[in-house]
């Protein structure tokens, strides 16, 4: 069982396939339209959504580099809603809103922010792994 | 503090905080793969030692087994030699006995 569990743990650590770096590209677009931001903090969720967007063509056609800049750029304007959402929610949303949503909103925040700095940090390692072997990316 | 204030500094911490994160992460993921590296180089310097040593070690089995067979093959001519004498002694005794 303990075998079972630790090759799971090594496959999600090593998973370098497409398939997560698309799927965190469509929780990115499908997420930012959860934040109820105003005025010209709103422009910050489009931004997010079209980083998701973006993840999606450069996960096909772009570099491991630009990858990895695309993830964190997405990474951190997750954060900086987040941190905006928390300090500003309580200007433009109603008690209920406030008590029925906030937790999903942290813990899509927290999701997005752990699972974009693990594949940054994957693309890195992947870079460093091409660098040693001399392969060119 | 006004609110453009707020949403300004706001904004700064989680950039510099999430860059800061990023940076640290990337710094020890960097140092894990070097001192990976540098494990491996350790493993394939003691692996080339040890081939080094076999390879000695079978060359100079090699010689002795060389050298083994260079004394048996003494070892039998000196028998075949002492042979020769003793039958030589013998015919002599034979001969000074019927004298």
């Amino acid at each position: 069982m303990k075998t079972k569990l630790r090759k799971t743990l090594e496959a999600v650590w090593y998973a370098a396939g497409p398939a997560q770096y698309l799927m965190y590209g469509v929780w990115a677009i499908a997420i930012s339209g959860m934040f109820h931001l105003d005025g010209n903090l709103q422009l910050l969720a489009t931004a997010w959504k079209f980083s998701g967007f973006a993840i999606f063509v450069v996960t096909i056609w772009g570099t491991l580099r630009q990858k990895m800049l695309l993830i964190l750029t997405s990474t951190i304007l997750a954060l900086m809603i987040g941190a905006l959402y928390t300090s500003h929610a309580v200007m433009f949303s109603d008690a209920d809103t406030i008590r029925a949503a906030t937790q999903s909103h942290y813990m899509a925040i927290v999701v997005m922010v752990g699972w974009g700095y693990y594949l940054a940090n994957l693309c890195a390692r992947q870079s460093l792994e091409f660098k040693k072997a001399g392969i060119d990316e | 503090m006004s609110e453009q204030m707020v949403t300004i500094v706001v904004a700064l911490i989680s950039v510099i905080g999430g860059a800061g994160f990023w940076g640290w992460m990337q710094k020890k993921s960097e140092l894990l793969h070097s001192s990976q590296a540098e494990e491996a180089r350790e493993r394939n310097e003691f692996r080339e030692t040890l081939k080094v040593q076999v390879d000695r070690l079978a060359d100079q089995v090699n010689e002795l087994v060389r050298e083994k067979e260079g004394l048996l093959r003494e070892m039998a001519d000196l028998r075949a030699e002492l042979s020769a004498a003793q039958r030589t002694i013998m015919h002599l005794e034979e001969t000074l006995r019927n004298k």
